[in-house]
């Protein structure tokens, strides 16, 4: 329950919080192509993994889209201790 | 973009907030001068509330949060001002033990990082966007920790320019007087996607 959910920009904290968040996103349907993923564990063995690729919600465009995730094991499943994700939207102009 | 539009509409808003997390050649690193200036140190952070009502633990949190994102903006600032113009010091910034995956490359410890940075041509980086979470002690062993996850540009001599992402896991290591941060993990990667 002291899970922490950055979602583009806006932060969660909590089980309830961070459900409600995701289930309130706005879309029927969602596909993922994941480009890459690097993993690796922490000194203090939890693993931390970072993902990039493309999403494509509904009818909207292909959008890049990186996420963190940082997981613990505890009593033998692994759990979600932080979650950032980010849009790649890089028109900066 | 349709669905997307509302969250565009906030990070423009974040962004133009957001806009001293530019490095731009030849500016004067912000941060005081009395202490060398790889070592990211900041004020000792509060101590976490050991019990107490819903209400007292969820405001100490929130300072905590506070203390530990402007910790990282800080260290971020050095990091990769330190990366471009003093790139022999930064592995002081790295744990004897950190790990480092660099576009797939893994490269453990102190020495591996010495030669890996030593390689790497010169960089010129630029950082658009940054979010920041601390790590609750039930994860890490009382150890105090921070995520970092930033994106940006980045120009390495001889190559063409490329969108990165990067994540950090900051920790802590307290004295009396100040909290010195150094990264225990790092993951590195340019925004190639599959399609391009």
């Amino acid at each position: 329950d002291a899970s922490c959910l950055t979602w583009e920009g806006q932060q969660f904290q909590g089980k309830a919080a961070i459900v409600e968040k995701l289930s309130s996103l706005p879309f029927q349907k969602i596909q993922h192509s994941i480009t890459a993923q690097d993993h690796q564990p922490t000194p203090d063995s939890c693993i931390i993994s970072m993902v990039v690729g493309q999403l494509k919600a509904d009818e909207d465009p292909i959008m890049g889209f990186h996420q963190m995730f940082l997981l613990k094991n505890i009593n033998d499943a692994w759990v979600c201790t932080n979650d950032m994700f980010r849009l790649a939207l890089h028109n900066f102009g | 973009m349709r669905r997307f539009r509302g969250h565009w509409e906030d990070w423009r808003r974040r962004r133009e907030r957001s806009d001293y997390f530019h490095e731009r050649p030849g500016r004067s690193h912000s941060g005081s001068g009395s202490r060398t200036r790889e070592d990211v140190v900041t004020r000792p952070l509060p101590e976490q509330a050991a019990s107490g009502s819903q209400m007292a633990m969820s405001v100490d949190f929130k300072t905590y949060v506070d203390q530990a994102c402007r910790a990282a903006e800080e260290f971020v600032n050095i990091y990769y001002e330190t990366m471009d113009k003093r790139r022999r010091a930064l592995t002081r910034l790295y744990l004897d033990k950190a790990t480092l995956i660099w576009n797939g490359n893994v490269v453990t410890g102190l020495e591996a990082l010495n030669n890996f940075f030593e390689m790497l041509p010169s960089s010129e980086f630029q950082v658009n966007m940054l979010d920041c979470q601390p790590v609750h002690e039930q994860a890490t062993q009382a150890q105090t920790t921070v995520l970092v996850v930033t994106s940006g540009t980045v120009k390495f001599d001889g190559n063409k320019q490329h969108f990165f992402n990067q994540t950090f896991l900051l920790t802590a290591q307290s004295t009396p007087n100040n909290t010195v941060w150094k990264i225990a993990s790092d993951c590195f990667r340019f925004q190639d996607w599959a399609s391009s």
